[in-house]
């Protein structure tokens, strides 16, 4: 068919498009653009793009695999710029079209320096390889190139090695020089000659072969094979056909010994386990009974449902077992619910056991472990059975801090506490038990046993700092206690005790109920110089103060008063950056240890801070270090204030959004209102444009609270005002309520409250908020909406029906 | 894949104390300095097996992988070795020519 011609264009139109279409890598497009160009205009400038569009071309085609049209495109190339020189990629294409006669010419002219590069070395071997079977190529080359002398030789080499002549393979060898492009072949044959009598230095022979040579991986291959005399079946089945059928033969592999190997290899390959199962029985007199036996049982946790398979070549396998083999099968396709099963199947297997064979080691074993699986998922189930592992078995000092670790996780203090005793009693005197139980009768303020526990630590380990910390903290708590119960004397024995514990006076606390201390016994001299030690010890700032503030309200005592003898803040004070961050991490140490008055002494200090928020050089990282501090102390309307100035002072403002609806919630998702709701939903989705995961995680969490705080059905937190409802009305109200239940609560806040602005929903009461929503859903359905008013609850305050004055 | 039993060169039921004297039968063989892979090799084997807990656990929850070519070594001896012809031999050096000709391309 004749192509259609194209329309005549103009000359600089023709010479846009060629200009645009090599741009745009369009390399056809710009050969006949250019083409018709030439016909126009003959100009050098467009013969340049022309040969430079027919290389592009040629390259588009060879990674197409079109290499003989490559090749050609790429001759176009080089008639129009005479004296390029021959490339190694055009060279490349000529061998992989089968083109021996171009390429044997080509070779023919390629200079030396090309020989010698990395492509060049490639290529002459490659051609060199190709001429040992491949006459046309032998006769394109000129009598005097290497490939032409030598190819006879290794002809020779090569015949003379298949057919046992030593002498006659190594005196062809010895004729090849190093520079030849057989040299490569030259060492594989050498190696392959030396295989029988030598093995160890036929591999070092095939060791030698060049990285980048054609002979490589035939060399590579055949060491390996080579190397031991028990074959490393792994690496053999990987083998292309040609190198494994070198490799048999070297190897002496018996047919018949191949044919089962296939057998079994094309079972392997099938789809399932099943297969090689069957296949392994069908040979296993050939395999051997004891390694046939281990491989079908191992398989078994691949394929249970072979089971009935094995036992009838190889017996019944016990109930117990074949739990065990479905529970690993399920741990292996990560179901862990139907592995904790089949696990629990085997505890009850041992238990209905007869006395003496219930294991109860074993039991706990399996507890243990199902407790492994039930973490990663849902820890709060791997508490009861590391319980019960503990029962069965009391001596595994991991479990009992694993349960203490998931008790406290999950606010059960007391069971904590109880398993904590245990352990101790079980250690008494092991550090890994004695340092959470120090933690926890400190939160009790038990600290006589805080003190005895860090003492037998002590004795175990006397340089343990946390043990000094505990004991010198057990005093000091036991002396706060004595102050309130104004008891000087006995706190001063306490005193006493944790200076020799602090020679060095470091620490704040020490120095503050010190002073108390004298301030008791009316010595406000010395008072005043240990708060002024204790002051500087503290840091200074805000952090001081409310340091000091804690421990005179601890003792029972008004701050008016005392307050006069400690340095304390300026009306004007302003706290910086590092005096808001010790303060925030003063708090939550506060707060871990259990401490009392914190909001009361934040209260006075809360002014300062406001200012200190807007005036303190902070980052976005700062803010969100402080809010985060603030939220988990609870100290909600700091929390407020500081998300407020973050969201102004900050450009992205999606985390401080979350933090003020954190703080406008007190930290209760069941309390977020459809507005909010609303508002997060929103700084969710430009969290997850800008990928910032930490913000989405956050608010996700939040509304996944809320979420779960709601009835399971919206409608059952309707009243019983209703069934004054005709029998269509209530069927449309039912219809209403199933669809808003099938909503997230976003969906559903939009859908009853987004007629109206947000500025209006802002102002509205809460009864006002209701009675929109009551219309929505009631509109149209003959109902009096204000009867029912009264009882309705609204939606994100769950089930635990909390006042609020706003909607 | 050998068990611990097999690195350590003890019966499937044997006790603490025997597990630890061919462990350090083992070591005395193996020492560290010498053959640091075997040494890590059996020090695994015998920290997977070393007391009678641990060799529950073992029984209960390890996974033998299936591995087919453990099977196989069975049957794939060596016998009376034979040389490839010069055809077999030229045809598995010429056929991966393309592939390893296409890692450079480089301009004379």
């Amino acid at each position: 068919m004749k192509s259609k011609p194209s329309p005549l264009k103009s000359v600089p139109a023709l010479k846009a498009a060629a200009q645009r279409a090599l741009q745009s890598g369009y390399f056809k497009d710009a050969i006949a653009s250019l083409k018709d160009l030439l016909k126009q205009e003959r100009r050098q400038e467009s013969e340049d793009l022309l040969a430079e569009a027919y290389l592009g071309r040629a390259r588009e085609l060879a990674g197409k695999g079109m290499f003989q049209e490559a090749a050609m495109l790429w001759e176009n190339h080089a008639g129009l710029r005479p004296g390029t020189p021959l490339s190694g990629e055009y060279l490349t294409w000529l061998l992989k079209a089968g083109q021996m006669v171009k390429l044997g010419q080509a070779l023919a002219a390629v200079p030396d320096d090309f020989v010698a590069s990395a492509t060049g070395r490639r290529l002459v071997e490659a051609a060199a390889l190709l001429a040992l079977e491949n006459d046309k190529l032998l006769d394109a080359l000129p009598r005097e190139h290497a490939i032409v002398r030598q190819q006879p030789l290794l002809r020779k080499a090569l015949a003379a090695y298949a057919e046992r002549r030593e002498a006659e393979a190594e005196e062809c060898l010895r004729q090849v020089s190093s520079r030849s492009p057989y040299r490569n072949l030259r060492t594989l044959l050498k190696g392959l000659l030396a295989v029988e009598r030598d093995p160890d230095g036929a591999s070092e022979v095939l060791d030698r072969v060049d990285p980048d040579s054609a002979c490589r991986n035939l060399a590579a291959a055949l060491r390996e094979q080579l190397a031991t005399p028990a074959p490393d079946v792994a690496a053999y089945l990987k083998l292309p056909p040609k190198l494994r059928a070198v490799a048999d033969k070297l190897k002496g592999y018996g047919k018949k010994e191949l044919a089962l190997l296939r057998d079994i290899q094309n079972a392997a390959q099938a789809k399932g386990a099943r297969p090689l199962l069957e296949a392994v029985l069908r040979h296993r007199a050939e395999l051997g009974e004891a390694e046939s036996r281990r491989f079908c049982l191992a398989a078994l946790a691949d394929s249970p449902e072979a089971i009935p398979l094995y036992e009838r070549a190889f017996g019944k396998l016990t109930p117990f077992e074949q739990c065990r083999i479905k529970a690993l099968h399920a741990e292996e396709i990560l179901d862990y619910p139907e592995a904790s099963r089949y696990w629990q199947e085997c505890i009850a297997l041992l238990k209905n056991a007869p006395q003496g064979r219930d294991e109860p080691l074993t039991q706990a074993l399996i507890f243990r472990h199902v407790a492994d699986l039930a973490e990663k998922e849902f820890p709060e189930l791997a508490i009861a059975c590391l319980e019960q592992s503990l029962e069965l078995d009391p001596d595994d000092k991991p479990a009992y801090l694993r349960l203490i670790g998931l008790l406290e996780q999950f606010d059960d203090a007391k069971a904590a506490l109880s398993w904590l005793d245990r352990a101790v009693k079980r250690y008494p005197r092991d550090p890994e038990v004695l340092l959470p139980a120090m933690r926890a009768a400190q939160r009790r303020k038990a600290f006589k046993k805080v003190a005895n526990y860090a003492k037998t630590l002590l004795e175990v380990d006397p340089i343990n700092s946390d043990a000094r910390r505990f004991l010198l903290e057990a005093h000091l708590g036991h002396a706060r206690k004595q102050l309130k119960a104004r008891r000087a004397d006995l706190a001063e024995a306490e005193l006493a005790v944790a200076r020799k514990l602090d020679p060095q006076r470091r620490s704040a606390a020490l120095l503050w109920l010190d002073g108390l201390s004298a301030f008791w016994q009316a010595d406000n001299e010395r008072c005043r110089n240990l708060w002024q030690e204790a002051w500087a010890a503290a840091g200074g700032g805000a952090a001081a103060w409310f340091q000091w503030a804690i421990e005179v309200l601890a003792a029972d005592m008004p701050l008016k008063g005392s307050d006069r003898l400690v340095q304390g803040l300026d009306k004007e004070h302003s706290a910086d950056k590092a005096e808001l961050m010790a303060l925030v991490r003063l708090l939550g140490q506060y707060r871990g240890e259990g401490r009392q008055n914190l909001s009361q002494a934040l209260h006075k200090l809360a002014p300062m801070l406001k200012r200190s928020f807007k005036q303190a050089e902070l980052s976005e990282e700062d803010f969100f270090g402080l809010c985060q501090g603030f939220g988990a102390a609870g100290q909600y309307e700091l929390l407020g204030e500081c998300a407020k100035q973050a969201a102004r002072r900050c450009r992205y403002a999606p985390v401080f959004a979350y933090f003020e609806v954190y703080a406008k919630c007190r930290g209760d998702a069941g309390r977020l209102l459809p507005m909010d709701g609303l508002r997060l939903q929103m700084n969710l989705d430009q969290a997850h444009q800008a990928g910032d995961r930490r913000t989405a995680a956050l608010i996700d969490q939040f509304l996944r609270k809320h979420e779960e705080s709601l009835q399971p059905d919206f409608h059952e937190a309707f009243p019983d005002g209703l069934d004054s409802l005709d029998e269509e009305a209530a069927e449309r109200f039912a219809e209403r309520i199933e669809e808003l239940d099938r909503l997230s609560p976003e969906e559903r806040a939009k859908e009853l409250l987004g007629d109206y602005p947000p500025e209006q929903l802002e102002k509205l009461s809460e009864k006002d908020a209701l009675g929109l929503i009551l219309d929505k859903l009631l509109g149209g359905l003959g109902v009096d909406a204000s009867r029912i008013l009264d009882g309705l609850p609204l939606p994100g305050r769950g089930k635990k029906s909390k006042n609020t004055k706003k909607s | 894949m050998e068990t611990p039993y097999e690195v350590l060169g003890v019966e499937e039921d044997a006790g603490d104390e025997a597990i630890k004297k061919a462990y350090l039968r083992k070591v005395r063989e193996f020492p560290p300095e010498r053959n640091a892979g075997e040494f890590r090799r059996i020090r695994k084997a015998y920290e997977l097996i070393e007391t009678d807990k641990k060799r529950r656990e073992y029984r209960l929850f390890h996974r033998e992988k299936p591995d087919v070519s453990v099977l196989l070594r069975q049957i794939l001896r060596p016998g009376r070795p034979e040389r490839p012809d010069a055809g077999t031999l030229i045809r598995t050096l010429t056929e991966g020519l393309a592939e390893h000709l296409s890692e450079t391309h480089t301009d004379t």
